[in-house]
């Protein structure tokens, strides 16, 4: 697959950081009191940032819960948005209800929205809007069943939409191989007749040709597909969970050799596109964006509301 | 005026609706292939064609669920569950989704309550789910002039709309059991249920409920197919002189709490039938807002306000065993009130 170029290569990286950093940010001021940072990403990045910078700002996305805070690389959105999020000024459970950016909320039971985003597909179908629509969910809820009415409905009306499982090798405290019995679980999508594959979704480079691959196909119309993005959660389901359900040694396993951050660092320096010196310069970058977004974000009011107007009543009741 | 029957009348709203508004779009199960199960969808394929009409897989879940996301890109969606308690095994999206998190949404969904020859499944009244939502509007139409006239600004309306029909008021207009057979030689018949309907357009707004027939002896508050039970019921009593006035709500939600005071205030009693369980039944929202709106009223009452429903008990495809209101039921009730 062709390289991305090298502008791409250092826009991911620029935005790893910054998902990276910021959410330790909002996490160091606010710790685990509020959804999603009580939640963290940490260590799963890659997923949504790669699909992102392949989406337009028209495009339709649903992040998984755990990776929110990246939608500030979803065209449409910046950083100041992902902040205001977890300050927790925009209600927490529905992150970014901006229906003409593409995301139309989110729900507590998790796989619900599979079926809200295949509804926004009919819609960009009939249409004919031209906008993909990109499903992002994890392991866990890619079991419940709305997940798979949404793949049927989505696969007998060939609608533009690409399924991602955001594989983090836990479903809260049930790990994949306990409550899957296949290890590639892009095999879900193979029975819808879904193009489907899965990729290393801790290495940016694979992650963002795979997406881009996806979301070209289905922009081509040649309907929906599935990727199973393989990654891993760092941190816990929640802040404070005591992790029990943990192998020994796993968490610092992954930690050491496959933390897709030091990971990509690591290959850009080999390609030669990037110093220690850059690396030192753009975290600092990063870290003032950071600051001045947070402060922009006490000062001035929201962009966005959390979702629709929930105090109107019928009936005067 | 053409003589339409309830599925006809209901047809031409879908019909009108669409080719006002090309955002509104229908989805369900077998809405092409079998017309709808019930006929109502008869035609609409062919004069609007796959964009604006789909046959889902079965999936109940994914009528429900899609049309939030279809709505708030842009279009009117309508989803059509074959019967109603299928609505439950997409109870998340419809009640937690929509009904909690979805005002300002145009989604009209749209369920055939099968009524008491069935199963729960397909023959459940399931207003009282809906309606404790915050954001439904629940409708529940009678006859061929209000199934139009409500569904036509059902689809207009910007809230969800839930919008339940009764397969008995589409088939016999009154049934006493014998009249229930929707088939015959696998055709659906589209018999019963006949009334004139103008030729003009109409629309029927939210909230107003319809006095069906006047009487001065006692208000029989009730909805749907109910209705027609009760017609019959203050027919035969009108015989013995006791005159009884048919409020049909049309909505629950809203509820038209004024119409159901005036009348009471004429007749001084209050009887409310529905088809659903008695326990948690509509009914007893039904009176208690009363009490709340016209505490007065229901003071002055002759004989405290009643309710008929059915027994608890699931229904059990046994009409013999009476588990829901039939007119017979209701002439004994209404006997037993006005002579207390």
């Amino acid at each position: 697959m062709e390289l991305p170029s090298k502008e791409i290569l250092l826009k991911l990286y620029r935005d790893l950081i910054t998902a990276r950093r910021g959410e330790q940010r909002m996490f160091e001021m606010i710790g685990s009191k509020i959804f999603p940072t009580g939640h963290r990403g940490v260590g799963e990045e890659v997923v949504p940032i790669a699909i992102c910078n392949n989406l337009t700002k028209t495009d339709c996305f649903h992040p998984n819960f755990r990776t929110a805070f990246c939608l500030f690389t979803k065209p449409g959105f910046t950083l100041e948005d992902a902040i205001a999020m977890n300050l927790g000024k925009i209600y927490q459970n529905h992150p970014f209800f901006a229906p003409k950016y593409g995301t139309i909320g989110s729900s507590g039971t998790l796989g619900e929205p599979a079926l809200m985003y295949v509804g926004a597909a009919v819609a960009n179908s009939i249409q004919k809007t031209g906008d993909v629509t990109v499903f992002v969910q994890g392991d866990g809820a890619s079991n419940r069943a709305p997940t798979h009415e949404a793949m049927a409905v989505a696969a007998a009306w060939q609608l533009p939409i690409v399924f991602v499982i955001q594989n983090n090798q836990y479903g809260m405290g049930t790990s994949v191989s306990k409550a899957y019995n296949i290890k590639d679980l892009s095999l879900r999508g193979v029975g819808y007749g879904f193009p489907s594959e899965q990729v290393d979704g801790n290495d940016m480079i694979a992650m963002y040709q795979v997406a881009k691959k996806h979301i070209d196909n289905v922009r081509k119309g040649k309907g929906p597909s599935l990727i199973a993005a393989n990654t891993y959660r760092l941190g816990a389901h929640y802040e404070g969970d005591a992790q029990r359900y943990r192998v020994k040694g796993e968490v610092e396993e992954w930690k050491q050799t496959r933390d897709p951050l030091p990971r990509y660092q690591n290959r850009l320096m080999e390609m030669g596109i990037l110093t220690r010196a850059d690396v030192n310069r753009l975290e600092k970058e990063v870290d003032a964006e950071i600051e001045a977004a947070i402060e922009t974000v006490k000062k001035v009011p929201l962009r966005f509301g959390s979702e629709p107007n929930v105090s109107l009543a019928i009936d005067g009741l | 005026m053409a003589v339409l029957t309830y599925i006809e009348a209901l047809n031409q709203a879908f019909k009108e609706e669409m080719r006002r508004d090309e955002r509104v779009v229908m989805w369900g199960e077998d809405l092409i292939s079998m017309n709808g199960v019930y006929g109502f969808a008869a035609g609409i394929h062919e004069e609007f064609g796959d964009d604006r009409i789909k046959d889902t897989p079965i999936c109940e879940q994914a009528i429900a669920g899609m049309a939030i996301g279809a709505a708030h890109r842009g279009l009117r969606p309508i989803g059509v569950f074959m019967n109603s308690g299928f609505t439950l095994a997409a109870f998340d999206g419809l009640f937690l989704k929509i009904g909690c998190t979805r005002p300002g949404l145009p989604i009209v969904m749209q369920a055939t309550i099968a009524g008491p020859r069935e199963d729960m499944d397909h023959g459940m009244s399931p207003e009282a789910l809906y309606a404790h939502s915050p954001y439904w509007k629940v409708v529940m139409p009678s006859t061929p002039y209000d199934v139009k006239g409500l569904m036509k600004t059902a689809i207009r309306d910007d809230w969800p709309v839930f919008f339940l029909d009764h397969s008995a008021a589409m088939f016999s207009g009154y049934s006493d059991g014998s009249l229930y057979t929707p088939y015959q030689d696998g055709q659906i018949m589209f018999g019963g249920n006949k009334q004139e309907v103008p030729d003009e357009e109409y629309l029927i707004p939210f909230g107003q409920a319809d006095v069906k027939r006047e009487g001065g002896d006692l208000t029989l508050v009730t909805f749907s197919f109910m209705v027609h039970h009760a017609l019959a019921a203050a027919n035969t009593l009108s015989k013995e002189g006791i005159h009884v006035e048919v409020v049909d709500l049309r909505t629950i939600v809203p509820l038209d709490v004024g119409t159901v005071v005036k009348s009471a205030e004429k007749t001084r009693r209050i009887l409310i039938v529905h088809e659903a369980m008695k326990r948690c039944g509509i009914a007893g929202e039904i009176a208690f807002r009363l009490q709340e709106e016209a505490p007065e009223m229901m003071a002055s009452l002759k004989t405290p306000c009643q309710r008929l429903a059915a027994k608890n008990l699931p229904l059990a495809r046994r009409p013999d065993w009476n588990l829901t209101p039939s007119a017979d039921s209701i002439v004994a009730k209404v006997k037993e009130m006005v002579e207390a």
